[in-house]
């Protein structure tokens, strides 16, 4: 098997709320060829939060992680659609631009490093279907999903804007192949490429709830068992928000949050430990049954 | 607006944090305008006139004391120990500040309180 090496870029969220995303992804990398290697120092990715307060603080922050892979000879592999956004925005960025590149390097120098533009940056889900390949990944499913109906949630930033990501770069069509490598089906819904509201928390809970209920109404509608994402944010939402709707409008969903990780791991033979169940506010259990029963 | 002369009321209001960041309208626009970008100027301007809702100033006062936006809740400490992912990965905290000292990040989040 091809075997391929990247900087392992974690993040804020999700080895601080979403540890049972981060055992998945360690637990399935090594079986299909993956090495990540721990990026020493790294700090947040800053995220479209922290640009929208200062725009070089931002660029400085998250070339800071960059120069950090590049001093490791290696590209970066990201988890976090967020994390993903920020850093390929700013590869490509300072890449393009000398002036902001000389700015940027300034601001590194105090910290003793300087960006050379030597690195590339990649997410999970386009280093599964290109990297190992969508072939590969279909010979370690050992116990698929057959029938299992999908939604799924790709997040703004797996695929926007579109002239950071280019060419090869499949995005959505490349996680849905991916899920159905699963045996399970991805099943189209209204408004699947829009935003799931989490943005908006801390601004305006409600509205964020509101964007958040559109997209589970068009998920609903389709007759979905499940929804599936590769973002973090995403799967903090719409799981989160179901139980707020559940509280103050009344309304039930019941469509678990699975992330792309753990629906992999299990179709591959490993089951999901009990905390790693106990971490989803909808419960999963009815996933792990209708696997059960066949 | 703010062009026009409607400077306070685009910065001082709360439409620019309305802005979800998704980039639909940047993909979308036939004319190529940037408008993400445009947004991203407004809101830098907006949090000069001390305009940042609560839950983005957590988030930035949190980035500057410990490198991240969002910090390890009691649980997952607890099952990170517990189940073998060790301690959360270190950041180097002293960079990050060094870093946000020299852009003026910490005068612009600390303004007022």
């Amino acid at each position: 098997m091809k075997h391929v090496k990247y900087a392992f870029f974690l993040g804020c969220l999700i080895p601080a709320r979403e540890p049972n995303y981060e055992n998945s992804v360690r637990k399935i990398a090594p079986e299909l060829g993956i090495e990540l290697v721990e990026m020493e120092g790294a700090n947040c990715c800053a995220p479209f939060s922290i640009q929208s307060l200062d725009y070089a603080s931002w660029l400085a922050l998250a070339a800071r992680n960059l120069c950090i892979a590049e001093e490791m000879g290696l590209d970066i592999l990201t988890l976090c659609n967020d994390c993903y956004e920020s850093l390929l925005m700013t590869n490509t960025i300072l890449k393009g631009d000398k002036g902001t590149r000389k700015k940027v390097n300034e601001i590194l120098a105090d910290v003793g490093l300087k960006f050379k533009g030597k690195t590339d940056v990649k997410i999970f889900s386009d280093i599964l279907y290109e990297d190992v390949g969508l072939e590969k990944v279909k010979t370690a499913i050992k116990e698929p999903f057959n029938g299992l109906r999908v939604a799924v949630q790709p997040g703004c930033h797996l695929t926007k804007p579109k002239r950071i990501h280019f060419g090869e770069r499949m995005g959505i069509t490349a996680l849905e192949e991916l899920v159905e490598a699963t045996g399970a089906k991805s099943i189209a819904y209204e408004r699947k490429e829009a935003c799931c509201g989490g943005p908006l928390r801390g601004v305006n809970d409600e509205v964020a709830l509101y964007v958040a209920k559109q997209k589970l109404d068009g998920m609903k509608a389709a007759g979905v068992d499940c929804i599936v994402t590769v973002c973090p944010f995403c799967y903090l939402e719409l799981d989160m928000s179901q139980l707020e709707i559940k509280r103050h409008l009344k309304e039930e969903y019941n469509l678990p949050v699975l992330h792309f990780a753990e629906l992999l791991r299990m179709a591959m033979g490993m089951r999901l430990e009990d905390w790693e169940i106990r971490a989803h506010r909808i419960s999963v259990t009815k996933v792990l049954n209708m696997k059960e029963a066949r | 607006m703010t062009i026009l002369g409607l400077r306070s009321d685009v910065l001082l209001g709360p439409l620019p944090w309305y802005c979800l960041s998704c980039f639909t309208c940047l993909d979308r626009c036939p004319q190529g305008g940037d408008v993400g970008e445009a947004m991203f100027a407004i809101r830098n301007l907006a949090g000069r006139e001390g305009n940042i809702p609560n839950g983005i100033v957590v988030q930035a006062q949190s980035l500057f004391e410990t490198g991240r936006v969002v910090t390890p809740s009691r649980m997952a400490l607890i099952h990170r120990e517990k189940y073998g992912l060790g301690k959360e990965p270190a950041v180097d905290v002293e960079a990050v500040q060094k870093i946000l000292r020299k852009t003026s990040f910490d005068k612009l989040i600390y303004k007022g309180s």
